[in-house]
């Protein structure tokens, strides 16, 4: 029996040495090539370790970091700026992502697409907005429930100031579900903003360039109808050139 | 029987070792699947016809798929009888929440040499050291139609001249120009009838061309020997990229028509209209030939290949840096011509500004704009520099040599010295070892920072619902302690209205466990005297036979009443006087369920009452 029980663990083990150790190989070969300047095969390596977590419904932030790293030595400013942002979505404080990002922004004149509200709401994540929310709400009863057995003034404080904070971050807390819920995407490559769903010579178009985010509003066939908030214009794109975030 | 006992052990030992076995071989299994869990590909071909006469093209698509971007190419194998041209890729990528998978199409066109049956063997693939193929296609070849026999439909069908109400027309603005000179090639719709269906524009052939499109479409009428045309007009912006003579190959429009003929009016077809289903025709366009010229030799120094008309602008980000700080230099062209393919290298600004610069590789942004169908905008190249020497460093005027197609002539344009200010640096520079010796051009402050050298994995998990519960929990631990406390409250205040609500009950319960009492008798008392005293809210010592007739003789039933005042004596009697009871006859259940039927009509009566 025992005998039994250790071959499954030894066999249990391997596995899991084998998942991971595959895994580390390719992080591993993927900061050789980018050493070696070869960005592209950098990038592959990156990408199918990036694929493989996402099969096993995971995630990792300094993966995708590494992979807009990379396009961005390609001079692949908008799939550069895409995988930051989807880095960004995991690791909301990360220094080297928000620089890298920032830096993106700068250098395709995207800095002003976000206005004043937005750039207030984006300064925390939703996740430590609940949070936060989370903790002067439960201060807020926790004054209340200490109310009922002792009326000091300070609780009386404690419970005004809590209340205000609490609408305060729930407030914030709707603003900011409201932009993650809508669905956002990056312009993947320069293309062609078109009037209608469909690329003939009947349809109007206008050019734009990669690394600008928009809102997608609907989809049709190949095309996204889209909302470029740096321009502030409405029309249609190819899906393959808009990356989903 | 020893014997059979042992021969049973060693058959469920063999059992259990050879589910053993499969175990291992399923894990085994699972071991080797993966090893292979990471990208996968597939392959398929198809053709569009399986049945084609000699003379005619075969389309072969070869589609190759799988979740990376670097789709290799596929073997196409030598196939006797066919000539094999390849007619392009097309790939096609989609990224959601970076995972990527793409889809690579790749044309190519065979033409048979003879007739018979022939078969395009597998074609293959290599993808990471492993072989996918494609099943074999079967491809017959006929004899081939008569060309007079294929001429006749055509001649039916396609059309150059203005007859039948409907014609097309390309013209261009110059026929001689310059490499990369602008050709504005004008495509014209005239039509007069009513059309039956949506038009079908195919654009004209244009290799050895740039093309770049014009929008809008412009929409109009015109009169054309006294009759009246509807012109759809569609302008595209050609930029040769070579010298020599082109041929602009004909564009072709495919529409039905109302199927009759206009200057037969009193004829039969013409009241046929009104039931005919319209006719599809194929209308061409007349080819052009284009001569483009040689740009002027000698070309002077600094010349890029750069046509049109422009100027040109140099700023920095910032004039006072630090050492070994970077900044942008932003070289800004704009003016009239192919802007896409304006160019500026890097040996260029390198010339231009000298020693004293680092300069990295450029990043390039361009605007186009299409008024009056003129190819205009500007294109930035934003290239980082920085100064490794303190001081003041002047960025030299910065020029730009063009060939001007209008004047015929090369012109040069120049912006204004920049003066920088350098401040010696007030920070060690930081510089990863590894980095240094590998990538000089990674060290500077200013580029994106250095690649994760960990990483962690976190489950893709949607925390909103559960964070959105969560904030319920406060108020429900509110609710539920200020309802505990507004309920001992109310018990306080209101302790006879209590009492006298949880006396049944209360003797109910006492009365079920009556028989664990070691004087029953005597617990039977209580249990009444109990209710009774709950019932008036006086102590249980305090029941008496006035106490019972103040309170409950005009309260309830005459019956009931006559019923509580005997088990009351009785019960008395009982307690008082436990010498002359005899347990032995007395039936204790009896008496107890007697008890709880007049506690039980009791409590009946007072709550009808109130």
């Amino acid at each position: 029996m025992n005998y039994k029980k250790s071959i499954k663990f030894l066999i249990v083990l391997l596995l899991v040495r084998n998942f991971v150790f595959s895994e580390q190989q390719l992080f591993q070969q993927g900061i050789e090539f980018y050493n070696k300047a070869d960005f592209i095969s950098a990038r592959e390596k990156f990408l199918e370790l990036n694929n493989f977590l996402s099969k096993h419904n995971k995630i990792s932030a300094e993966v995708l970091y590494n992979i807009g790293c990379c396009y961005f030595k390609e001079n692949r400013l908008g799939y550069a700026r895409y995988y930051f942002e989807l880095a960004k979505k995991s690791n909301y404080h990360d220094k080297d992502i928000n620089y890298n990002l920032q830096y993106v922004k700068k250098l395709t004149n995207n800095l002003s697409e976000e206005g004043f509200l937005t750039q207030i709401v984006n300064l925390l994540s939703l996740k430590e907005i609940f949070i936060i929310m989370f903790l002067f709400n439960l201060m807020f009863f926790v004054s209340l429930i200490t109310k009922i057995f002792i009326d000091l003034s300070f609780i009386r404080w404690i419970k005004r100031i809590s209340f205000v904070l609490f609408i305060c971050f729930l407030t914030l807390g709707i603003l900011k579900l409201n932009v993650e819920l809508k669905m956002t995407g990056i312009v993947l490559e320069p293309i062609n903003l078109l009037s209608a769903p469909e690329e003939n010579p009947f349809t109007k178009s206008v050019a734009i360039t990669e690394a600008k985010k928009v809102v997608i509003l609907s989809e049709r066939g190949n095309y996204y109808a889209v909302y470029l908030l740096q321009d502030k214009v409405q029309g249609w794109i190819r899906k393959d050139k808009i990356g989903v975030l | 029987m020893v014997d059979e006992s042992k021969d049973l052990v060693l058959h469920f030992n063999f059992v259990k070792y050879r589910k053993m076995k499969i175990k291992i071989y399923l894990y085994t299994i699972l071991l080797l699947l993966t090893t292979k869990v990471f990208a996968d590909i597939s392959i398929s071909a198809s053709v569009d016809k399986n049945v084609v006469s000699l003379g005619e093209q075969v389309t072969l698509q070869v589609v190759v798929s799988g979740d990376t971007t670097n789709i290799p190419q596929p073997k196409i194998p030598q196939i006797q009888d066919f000539q094999i041209y390849s007619s392009g890729r097309s790939q096609s990528i989609s990224i959601i929440n970076g995972q990527v998978s793409s889809s690579v199409t790749f044309t190519y066109i065979l033409s048979p040499n003879r007739i018979g049956e022939f078969e395009i063997p597998p074609i293959t693939v290599e993808y990471k050291g492993k072989i996918y193929q494609t099943e074999p296609i079967k491809i017959k070849v006929e004899k081939s139609v008569s060309s007079h026999q294929k001429a006749v439909p055509q001649q039916q069908n396609v059309y150059t001249g203005k007859k039948r109400g409907v014609f097309v027309e390309t013209t261009v603005d110059k026929h001689t120009v310059y490499v990369n000179e602008q050709i504005t090639l004008t495509f014209k719709f005239y039509t007069k009838v009513n059309l039956l269906s949506q038009p079908q524009y195919s654009p004209p052939d244009t290799t050895g061309f740039i093309t770049e499109d014009l929008p809008p479409q412009r929409n109009y009428y015109t009169i054309i020997d006294g009759e009246r045309y509807y012109v759809s007009e569609i302008k595209t912006a050609l930029f040769p990229t070579t010298s020599g003579k082109f041929v602009i190959g004909p564009a072709t429009v495919r529409c039905t028509i109302e199927d009759f003929d206009i200057d037969d009016f009193f004829s039969d077809s013409f009241f046929r209209r009104f039931f005919s289903q319209g006719k599809e025709v194929v209308l061409k366009s007349e080819p052009i030939e284009i001569k483009v010229l040689p740009l002027p030799q000698p070309q002077p120094e600094f010349f890029s290949g750069n046509v049109g008309k422009y100027k040109i602008d140099v700023s920095v980000d910032k004039q006072k840096i630090e050492q070994n700080e970077s900044t942008f230099l932003n070289i800004k062209i704009s003016g009239v011509g192919n802007i896409k393919s304006l160019t500026f290298p890097k040996s260029l600004i390198e010339n231009f500004l000298g020693k004293n610069f680092i300069i990295y590789d450029p990043i390039t942004s361009f605007d186009i704009k299409k008024e009056n169908y003129v190819v205009k905008g500007s294109k930035t190249f934003k290239i980082p520099i920085s100064v490794s020497t303190a001081g003041r460093i002047v960025i030299p005027e910065i020029k730009l040599v063009y060939f001007n197609p209008d004047t015929k002539q090369y012109e040069t344009v120049s912006s204004l010295p920049i003066t920088l200010e350098v401040l010696p640096s007030s920070k060690q520079q930081v510089i990863q070892p590894t980095i240094s010796k590998l990538q000089p051009q990674q060290v500077s402050l200013e580029d994106i920072r250095y690649i994760k050298t960990f990483y962690k994995v976190q489950r893709k998990i949607n925390f909103i619902n559960f964070f959105v519960v969560l904030q319920f929990l406060p108020f429900l631990c509110w609710i539920s302690i200020v309802g505990y406390k507004k309920y001992e409250e109310r018990k306080i205040k209101e302790f006879h209205k209590y009492r006298s609500s949880r006396a049944y009950k209360n003797a109910k319960n006492k009365l079920k466990n009556i028989y664990k009492s070691k004087n029953v008798v005597e617990e039977m008392y209580n249990v009444v005297a109990e209710y009774l005293a709950d019932k008036m809210n006086i102590s249980k010592e305090a029941v008496t036979n006035q106490e019972i007739n103040k309170l409950f003789a005009d309260k309830i039933n005459t019956d009931v009443y006559n019923e509580l005042v005997a088990l009351w004596e009785k019960l008395n009697f009982y307690k008082f006087a436990p010498s002359k009871v005899n347990l032995s006859e007395m039936n204790i259940k009896e008496e107890v369920k007697k008890i709880n039927n007049i506690l039980q009509k009791l409590e009946y009566e007072l709550q009808k009452k109130y």
